[in-house]
């Protein structure tokens, strides 16, 4: 257990950590392009060079293991003039991409220029050319004049995605990233390289050109796309909406979280955002024609306003109802639905056939609080057994309560024997009654729970689109109409009374689990 | 380059405040004393009446908003004094809470207070008690909430305001003044 | 402004001057209420122009925020520009070069004529002597003409940047300012024999608009406002910012504190800045002189000191530099002399910007929103004179590139509250007159 002294601050690590780890604990940050807590360490970009005393001369602070008595001093005069020549050398033959450049704003040569270099440039040669826009895969682009060759990236396919499609090409000044032969950068967590390229030279397909980065807005957030439930950063801006054809959600980043995803998420959540500002969004409620339809027609949906449909909604669930939940929807909404059709009814959690899961962090089931259904006492369906559990339910019920989006017309035959109501984000087509929009994970506050039992807290980025409203105001109104006990609309209360009802979830509060999640007690 | 008080002074005043001075502080050469609501009318007496400080001058009278600094109480009211006689300056403030937003008026000691208290009031909702007529000055009456507060949004949209009915105008004399007349209007015999 | 309210005697009559009247120069709202044609009593009520000026500029990065100061007063932005400007280096305790004090100190000056030249010219002009006011602001054309040729812009020229100046003054300013000094001076002397003695002119301002010196300054009344009344205060002298202490001037005052006191004293403060922009010409040094912190001068030896010193004192430069021909003003040699040495508030030349790679970082560094400029945290007030008296800018900086607070102290807005004393007990048609010197404008009033 050494202790060592940084900038006057005293620190005990256990051993094996590096000077630039201590320096993290400390709160004390030291520029770095090469090191990240989550790779191997390398020390080729020489930035995090610090002065220690008593050695003859500057060190490298991620590489030098913390030791006993170490005296270290991160911005001495010495320290400046190093990274003052380490940009130098790494600016020497960077392109002047900033104005077109995806990475502008969040670029760690740009923030260590000002912090550290702020130096007149004295570079009157022809700068180097390299292989600019290569395509390495279906979703990164790279840009080899912008590349300060720290390898993050080929360290992250070696290490962590574990598919080793990156390395170093070539030798010299003409060194470069590149592609080994015959492969293709095609791996379930390509987008990962971008987020950890200190400069902008790994660009995202998906994020390339949309948005100048410093418009966004960030919101700390959970993803919807497996039961991990990844921490992520939902980045997000309204008041351009000129930029990226108008949609809203611009990218998610993954946010980091020792006990659940680190450093990383995979790409289907990375890219499975688009449905948020998707043209299939419901925006206002729909209802079926009073009409008699045609033998074996569906009877047209004519949208019309909340009032009315929420009025026919609670007539109709008036009849002893039976619950299908499915998709994202988050505790308190699994809670407040429950509530609201009574504990005697049948409650179903539909689950998506689930897929293999892979050695990281995707676990295969498509649906990011199932475990949250389980603990809320909700039968767990999926695949073939949810028709027939549905047919079943119908058959005792008066009408049928849908809410969620993951849901197929198959299914929704099996129970048109009785009246459906549909809570949903989404709607193509299929039999209901009355279909109300609701809001999606971005729009509303809420917790999932993962597959672990850790209760993960989102946070709303944006209002609902058109008239949507969250899941949770909507039983909140419903249950007003019906004249059930009332359900508040606000997260933060109705996640208090679930805490106080269900065993599980007992002693938390939506505060306390704040941005790092809690494990329920299973 | 603005000038603070003398360090003497600035004794005289903290030794005269006592317990009513909760902080004193200097920046880029400039003298921020902050004192109790409770001392507010009284400081401001003593800093303009004393013969030694002199502070003739309300320069600037605002309020700063300390929400998203995380402060508490939530508002500060901010004087700007200054002594011509003395060239010196002064920033005086107070802490304002919001539930109690609410501190003695200066207009017994500066005929500008008054507006620069209803400017306060107007924007950030602080009330002066002993103000002749704290309303909304730079606003309109039917205008919602404090625009300058931090939590007030930038973007926000005011509803409409529907016509208003004209007040029967109110005298604003209260007594039946005859000011001299002019002597240029002698001619028509008035 | 008595609050009383009771049933008005029978025989006053309520008036409402404004908002749409042409002598309230748009914007304001009299209430009075007349005794036949005396004012017995008045209400005046602003706001018109509101248009959220301190929200705004809390929404902005301190660089953005300088066009904005332009509209507070708008017949003289420069000086507006100045105020702000010098705010914010107080915060990051930046000291600019010496040229640039001066040529801010010469800017300050011509808007200062150009603002009591229209003062003048609209009063007169509301009290029939057109063609004086077709002077006058043929005189301030020629002065506009010269900030144009310095700023790319008539009115609204964002001229002034934290740390330095857009660019500096072109080549043959100097000629050009003293061609257009002459033409002040004789439009200044045709208008003292037009106005000065004019008995119609006379006899509408003397002894009208009366204020005491007490009440002027417990209305928060500065410059020729107040000085109308006998005190001298004048923030240029009283607490003398850039290069003031260095320029020899004068500070008119009056006797009365009538309107026509007040004509005079604008009359001769235009004078007194003619001076200071001649004392400017003749003393703006060709090239960058090596200044401390605290602006004073520093010898070879000191400067030498000064670079070993850590943090190392700004701003230091050593070339001396020709001005550039043409007005592009962006180039290395034409702002290198007026801004600052520091990468971390003044925007880089342009060749750098398109150059290299380090000047376009710089210049990215300085526009992206969440980046720009970050002076400390702490809190300052920077007085200056105004047209109309002390403009103070009052800024509080959480450390983050917008400003956290950003106060707009107006003169005008002093001297509106001073407004019912002075009308009260004249005529309505003296308001015209008495407002007009106090020379009210929207765009500082409210903000």
């Amino acid at each position: 257990m050494p202790t060592l002294k940084i900038n006057g601050q005293e620190i005990t690590v256990e051993s094996g950590l590096t000077v630039i780890q201590a320096a993290d604990r400390l709160g004390v940050r030291i520029p770095r392009y090469c090191y990240h807590p989550g790779l191997s360490i390398e020390g080729n970009c020489r930035i995090c060079t610090v002065e220690i005393e008593k050695m003859p001369k500057l060190t490298t602070a991620c590489t030098t293991p913390a030791a006993d008595g170490m005296v270290v001093w991160t911005d001495s005069p010495p320290v400046d003039k190093a990274r003052k020549g380490v940009l130098e050398f790494l600016l020497l033959s960077h392109p002047l991409d900033c104005p077109v450049c995806d990475a502008a704003g969040e670029c760690d040569l740009q923030n260590y220029y000002m912090a550290y270099g702020a130096y007149q440039s004295r570079f009157a040669e022809s700068k180097l050319k390299k292989r600019k826009v290569v395509d390495i895969g279906p979703t990164v682009l790279l840009d080899n004049e912008r590349c300060i060759l720290c390898t993050r990236c080929v360290r992250f396919t070696n290490e962590v995605s574990r598919s080793g499609e990156l390395g170093l090409l070539n030798r010299g000044v003409e060194t470069e990233i590149g592609l080994f032969p015959g492969k293709k950068l095609d791996n379930l967590y390509s987008g990962c390289v971008v987020d950890i390229c200190p400069v902008g030279a790994l660009t995202d397909k998906d994020f390339r050109f949309q948005v100048r980065p410093w418009y966004l807005k960030s919101t700390p957030s959970v993803c919807p796309h497996c039961s991990r439930g990844c921490n992520i950063v939902v980045d997000w801006q309204t008041e351009r909406p000129h930029h990226g054809g108008g949609k809203r959600v611009f990218r998610l980043r993954p946010r980091h979280n020792q006990d659940v995803n680190r450093w990383w998420m995979c790409d289907i959540g990375r890219y499975g955002y688009h449905f948020v500002d998707s043209a299939h969004r419901l925006r206002e409620p729909l209802m079926a024609s009073e009409e008699e339809p045609e033998e074996g027609e569906k009877a047209p949906m004519i949208p019309t306003n909340w009032e009315r449909a929420l009025g026919k909604a609670a007539d109709l669930l008036a009849a002893k109802p039976a619950l299908v939940v499915s998709g994202e929807a988050s505790n308190e909404e699994l809670w407040a639905f429950r509530k609201l059709v009574g504990e005697e009814a049948h409650a179903l959690y539909y689950l998506p056939p689930p897929e293999p899961p892979d050695h990281l962090l995707f676990t295969g089931e498509r649906s990011p609080n199932r475990k949250g259904a389980e603990l809320m006492g909700y039968q767990i369906v999926l695949g073939k057994g949810a028709e027939t559990a549905i047919r079943e339910a119908a058959g005792e019920a008066g009408a049928l309560l849908v809410v969620g989006s993951a849901f197929s017309d198959s299914l929704q035959r099996a129970g048109s024997s009785i009246p459906i109501v549909v809570i949903s984000p989404l709607w193509k087509e299929g039999r209901a009654r009355v279909v109300l929009p609701s809001a999606v994970w971005v729009e509303k506050d809420g917790t999932f729970t993962n597959l672990d039992g850790r209760v993960q807290r989102f946070r709303k980025a944006l209002q609902p689109l058109g008239t949507a409203r969250p899941g949770l105001a909507i039983a909140s109104s419903l249950a007003e109409k019906m004249g059930r006990s009332p359900i508040s609309a606000e997260a933060g209360h109705a996640f208090a009374s679930l805490a106080a009802e269900v065993p599980a979830f007992s002693g938390m509060t939506l505060e306390a689990i704040g941005d790092g999640g809690w494990p329920a007690k299973l | 380059m603005s000038s603070s008080p003398t360090p003497e002074l600035l004794d005289k005043l903290a030794e005269r405040l006592g317990s009513h001075l909760l902080r004193r502080d200097a920046f880029r050469g400039e003298a921020t004393v902050v004192v109790a609501p409770q001392a507010w009318l009284e400081t401001c007496r003593f800093l303009k009446e004393d013969p030694e400080l002199a502070f003739g001058l309300l320069v600037d009278l605002t309020v700063v908003d300390l929400q998203a600094l995380g402060g508490s109480p939530r508002f500060e009211l901010v004087a700007h004094l200054y002594s011509i006689r003395k060239r010196h300056r002064i920033r005086l403030k107070t802490p304002v809470p919001e539930d109690q937003a609410q501190v003695p008026s200066l207009t017994p000691l500066w005929k500008n207070a008054n507006w620069l208290e209803r400017e306060a009031w107007d924007m950030f909702g602080v009330r002066f008690l002993g103000h002749p007529e704290l309303r909304r000055i730079l606003l309109y009456p039917e205008f919602e909430g404090h625009p300058l507060r931090r939590d007030y949004p930038l973007r926000k949209r005011q509803p409409l305001v529907a016509e208003r009915d004209v007040e029967e105008p109110r005298s604003m004399v209260s007594e039946p003044v005859r000011y001299p007349v002019d002597p240029r209007f002698k001619t028509f015999g008035v | 402004m008595k609050p009383v309210p009771h049933e008005p005697p029978r025989d006053h009559m309520f008036l409402n001057m404004g908002p749409s009247h042409p002598a309230m120069h748009g914007i304001i709202q009299i209430h009075l209420e007349l005794d036949g044609e005396t004012i017995v009593g008045s209400q005046v009520e602003i706001g018109y122009l509101h248009r959220g000026f301190e929200k705004t500029c809390e929404n902005r990065t301190y660089t953005q925020v300088i066009p904005y100061t332009d509209r507070l007063n708008y017949v003289s932005p420069l000086i507006n520009e100045v105020g702000f400007c010098l705010a914010v280096e107080k915060l990051f305790g930046l000291n600019v070069t010496r040229r640039c004090q001066y040529i801010r100190v010469l800017m300050s000056e011509i808007s200062r004529i150009t603002d009591h030249l229209t003062c003048i010219g609209a009063s007169a002009m509301e009290l029939g002597a057109v063609s004086a006011f077709l002077y006058l602001i043929k005189a301030r054309e020629t002065l506009y003409d010269l900030i144009e040729e310095v700023s790319g812009a008539r009115v609204m020229p964002n001229y002034i940047r934290v740390g330095g100046l857009k660019s500096d003054l072109p080549e043959g300013f100097e000629e050009r300012t003293r061609l257009a000094m002459g033409e002040v001076r004789s439009v200044l002397d045709e208008t003292h024999r037009l106005l000065t003695r004019n008995r119609i002119f006379v006899d509408r301002l003397s002894g009208l608009g009366v204020i005491s010196a007490e009440d002027a300054v417990s209305h928060g009344f500065t410059g020729p406002c107040l000085r109308s009344t006998g005190i001298g205060y004048d923030v240029r002298q009283a607490e003398p910012y850039l290069v003031y202490d260095r320029l020899d001037f004068d500070v008119p005052v009056g006797e009365t504190g009538d309107n026509y006191d007040r004509y005079l004293v604008r009359m001769e403060e235009m004078k007194q800045s003619l001076r200071i922009i001649e004392q400017c010409l003749a003393q703006m040094p060709q090239g960058p002189y090596q200044v401390d912190l605290d602006g004073r001068e520093m010898t070879p030896s000191e400067v030498i000191e000064g670079m070993k010193a850590k943090p190392p004192l700004q701003p230091i430069r050593q070339a001396r530099i020709r001005l550039s021909p043409d007005l592009e003003g962006t180039e290395k040699r034409s702002v290198q002399d007026v801004v600052a040495d520091d990468k971390t508030v003044v925007f880089p030349p342009k060749e750098d910007t398109y150059g290299n790679i380090e000047g376009l970082m710089q210049h990215f560094k300085l526009v992206m929103y969440g980046h720009g400029i970050r002076p400390p945290r702490g809190e300052v007030y920077q007085a200056v004179e105004g047209g109309n008296g002390e403009l103070g800018f009052y800024l509080v900086s959480d450390g983050t590139d917008l400003p956290y607070r950003l106060r707009c102290r107006g003169p005008c807005f002093h001297l509106m509250s001073g407004l019912s004393t002075m009308i009260e007990g004249e005529t309505v048609a003296d308001v015209v007159p008495t407002f007009g010197s106090i020379n009210m404008i929207g765009g500082e009033l409210d903000r």
